[in-house]
């Protein structure tokens, strides 16, 4: 190599290669390895020995004193920042805002994702393309994204929601558009696990940081990250409630959510394995909602006409069609007290519906949070952190009072969950906090205006 | 090839002496405390950022960087384990709901390397001895580091033992890390 490299540049090359080498190493190897002349290098290494930078004793160079400094310096601003954080956030107080049970019964390696390549700092270009728009539920992801945005707005320079309304080639031209307007950072919910992968998989080749909310992608696509919920569990639990009120005899209904959604799939399959294995269950019918409650409401009602009393209960994967299924039985005639038990959170209407008609009811809310979570991990990615590859979002069990069974006990009873004052289709994980109210949402954060949420103008637009 | 000396290296490292404080400083700062000119500052800074010895933080002013932070850990032999490491124990926090540390030994003194205090008592558990620890090998199977844990006082015994499968699988990433950067 010729030509002449001045002293600074040296000086660096000589810090990196000796955090390379894990802060000691042989002087005449870190010299040859930066390739600097004998006296320069000494001369270098006798600047930065005087500041306490290195430490030379004879023959090899390690780190200096300054180090335990700098060690300290790091934890506080590590917990300044976790202070600064925790003020913002807005998770309940008795809500966990991750999964332990779920993470302790796993016995693996923690995975993480390492930092991009490509590193920056200061205010991030954010994107979040939205699957649908099509319930409350995706309401409440939308406006929790946007929340987070406005409490982290010192590191964000803008957010752009774009919506796919349920067409997945309509996701991927929204993908590819983002990356082309120059986003840091994708915050992607997928329609369907398959057709956005190219698009994320040219995101993340680009150096842009991927995170996966609610619904993941092929698992061969690489990903910054993936924040969701247990959804096995919230089947596994709903359904051994039922069979466990209905002492594992009676036929029920099975309301599921969206059939091209994974969260749906996985919840019904976990259900069915339950059922499965009580022999004196049996389905009467299984049906597909689209997380609809007039959906729900119309199917329930058919089902009610052609089986009347034999349907010992109902299980919703959510209060979204669980709502409509109670509406059903209200609107048969069914007295205080007589609706079979019903399964399915989420939407307020559901709880309020079940408590004034005594109807039994177990849920797992399936928390919008995790969008609040996926823009904090996206951002700690973006900073140039590790990451943890996989997040589980905790969900909580929620049961009407005197519903408790033999293994299903309830974190919260839904007399205590449910919310009188605010209005029916609101989404109670939010973790937006107790004040959130879904129709008079107005927030402000880099990349909006007039305080208007992008779940608004999609409403305005269907409007 | 030969190397120009310049005092560029003496503001190089005053600049990184002073950084070690902890406090973000603007780079017309950093000038002005180091008598540097201020194109000089701003060159200087260009270059430390670029090999991410410093970084910007949200206001834009300078801290310490990756890099720079991996190289104190490298005193203790730890430098790749940095950033893993902070990504485990803050995992292990969020989930087990303790507080969670990393420290190793200096002689006959351990020094804290890192530290993720509860939600439950940030100021509380200064002072409070580990609950649980779990010593931190390294390939040749010396004691590397420690991983310690205060949990919770009033948490039940099932608690307790899933924040212990918890620790283990952070234990036990941390060791793979330390092992799989070092063959890296």
């Amino acid at each position: 190599m010729t030509g002449r490299r001045n002293g600074v540049d040296t000086a660096i090359a000589l810090l990196v290669a000796l955090a390379e080498s894990n802060g000691a190493a042989k002087t005449a190897a870190l010299r040859r390895k930066i390739g600097a002349p004998r006296a320069s290098f000494h001369r270098i290494v006798g600047t930065l020995e005087t500041a306490g930078i290195v430490e030379a004793p004879r023959g090899s160079l390690r780190v200096g004193p300054l180090a335990e400094a700098l060690i300290a310096a790091n934890a506080q601003a590590i917990a300044r920042e976790e202070s600064r954080l925790a003020q913002k956030r807005s998770w309940s107080n008795r809500q966990r805002a991750v999964a332990r049970s779920a993470e302790a019964a796993d016995s693996g390696l923690v995975p993480l994702s390492r930092p991009g390549l490509v590193r920056r700092s200061g205010r991030f270009r954010i994107g979040f393309s939205n699957a649908s728009m099509s319930n409350s539920w995706r309401v409440a992801l939308v406006h929790g994204i946007e929340y987070a945005a406005a409490n982290l707005d010192d590191s964000i320079a803008q957010l752009s929601v774009l919506h796919a309304q349920d067409d997945a080639r309509r996701q991927e031209a929204d993908i590819v558009n983002m990356i082309a307007q120059g986003v840091d950072g994708l915050i992607i919910s997928a329609v369907t696990p398959r057709t956005a992968g190219s698009a994320i998989a040219e995101a993340m080749a680009k150096g842009v940081a991927v995170v996966l909310v609610d619904r993941g992608v092929d698992p061969c696509i690489p990903r910054t990250s993936f924040v969701m919920t247990d959804d096995a569990k919230i089947g596994r639990v709903t359904a051994t409630w039922l069979a466990e009120r209905l002492q594992g005899k009676g036929s029920i209904l099975a309301l599921a959510g969206d059939r091209t959604a994974e969260p749906a799939q996985r919840r019904l399959a976990a259900a069915q394995k339950v059922f499965a294995a009580h022999a004196g269950m049996k389905v009467l019918e299984t049906a597909w909602t689209c997380w609809r409650r007039e959906e729900g409401r119309r199917i329930a009602g058919a089902a009610i006409t052609q089986w009347g009393s034999q349907i010992a209960g109902v299980w919703c994967d959510s209060g979204l069609q669980g709502a409509g299924s109670l509406q059903a039985f209200v609107d048969a005639g069914y007295r205080v007290g007589e609706i079979p038990p019903h399964t399915g959170g989420d939407l307020n209407l559901a709880y309020k519906l079940a408590i004034r008609w005594q109807a039994p009811l177990a849920a797992v809310d399936y928390p919008p949070s995790m969008g609040i979570k996926a823009l904090e991990v996206l951002l700690a990615a973006l900073r140039g952190r590790w990451t943890p590859s996989l997040i589980k979002v905790a969900s909580e069990i929620i049961l009407t009072r005197g519903a408790k069974t033999r293994t299903v006990s309830p974190d919260h009873w839904a007399e205590d969950h449910v919310r009188w004052d605010l209005p029916d289709d609101l989404i109670l994980a939010s973790g937006i906090g107790p004040a959130y109210n879904p129709r008079s949402f107005r927030i402000h954060y880099p990349g909006n205006i007039y305080n208007r949420s992008a779940a608004q103008a999609v409403a305005r637009a269907a409007r | 090839m030969s190397v120009r000396f310049t005092t560029g290296v003496g503001g190089l490292a005053r600049v990184l002496a002073r950084l070690v404080d902890g406090t973000p400083r603007s780079v017309a700062e950093l000038a002005r405390t180091e008598r540097l000119s201020r194109s000089s500052a701003f060159d200087l800074v260009r270059r430390l950022q670029a090999a991410e010895l410093v970084e910007r933080d949200p206001a834009g002013k300078l801290i310490a960087g990756p890099r720079l932070i991996a190289l104190a850990f490298g005193r203790f032999g730890l430098a790749r384990l940095r950033g893993p490491a902070e990504a485990l124990l803050a995992w292990l926090r969020d989930h087990g709901d303790a507080a969670t540390s990393l420290t190793c030994a200096d002689g006959e003194e351990r020094v804290k390397l890192l530290s993720f205090a509860a939600d439950w008592a940030r100021p509380a558990v200064k002072d409070r001895p580990a609950t649980l620890t779990y010593p931190i090998f390294a390939e040749n199977g010396r004691e590397a580091a420690r991983l310690e844990l205060i949990c919770r006082h009033n948490c039940s015994r099932a608690e307790r033992a899933e924040i212990e499968s918890l620790a283990l699988r952070v234990k036990a990433s941390l060791e793979h890390y330390l092992r799989e950067e070092a063959a890296a």
